[in-house]
């Protein structure tokens, strides 16, 4: 064993749960076509280039998220509670993108999923993974 | 994932060569179902499309999101 450079794990935690304490209720999922910009300089939702159609309302759904950040095999893990789902909806222009940002904090991101050009009329679920490490959706 | 409307559903009244849906007997062979799967660094999908008399009707949409690591450059 040796001494080392690193970020440690603990303050990665505190960091993850000052913006997503448990049971946190403000968060939403947006979802953008295939000709929009969204990802890593994305600082905050935004309407340009996001899905429209009959069954979607701008800003997107909430996302669920009982379980607060926790360590998981000396990782930081995060993963909402319960699968996105978008009932009833006719999004017929291609979209291949999820934002997930923070209503309660000015809109701000919090990461972006690219899952391929698809257009759906009828249900469009985005399944969240097990959160544990390796799986979780945000890892740090 | 949750029942379709088009689900198909197997009961002794349907004649032959028919099959039971919500909307009613139809068919078989009236309705077709294709899953068609996908792959990308963020997520599985499998998109699954409904087609009644050759016309696409419906077509769900499943995608499994991927982890993000904090030093991923792509998306964060």
């Amino acid at each position: 064993m040796s001494n080392s450079t690193a970020v440690s794990v603990q303050f990665k935690l505190d960091s993850m749960l000052a913006i997503l304490p448990a049971n946190i209720s403000t968060l939403k999922a947006a979802l953008y076509l295939t000709t929009a910009s969204i990802g890593a300089t994305t600082t905050e939702y935004t309407a340009t280039g996001e899905v429209s159609g009959a069954g979607y309302t701008a800003g997107g759904i909430a996302v669920t998220a009982a379980n607060a950040p926790s360590i998981s095999s000396n990782v930081v893990i995060w993963t909402p509670s319960a699968n996105l789902v978008y009932s009833g909806v006719t999004l017929t222009t291609a979209f291949d993108c999820v934002l997930i940002y923070d209503t309660a904090r000015s809109n701000k991101a919090i990461g972006s999923w690219n899952f391929g050009s698809n257009t759906c009329t009828g249900t469009m679920t985005l399944t969240m993974p097990v959160n544990a490490a390796g799986t979780a959706l945000i890892q740090g | 994932m949750e029942m379709v409307t088009t689900e198909l559903v197997s009961t002794p009244e349907v004649p032959p060569g028919m099959v039971w849906t919500t909307i009613g007997p139809i068919r078989a062979g009236e309705l077709q179902i294709r899953e068609v799967f996908s792959e990308t660094e963020q997520a599985s999908v499998v998109a699954r499309e409904y087609y009644f008399g050759g016309v696409q009707v419906r077509r769900d949409v499943h995608a499994t999101l991927k982890p993000l690591r904090f030093d991923h450059t792509a998306n964060i």
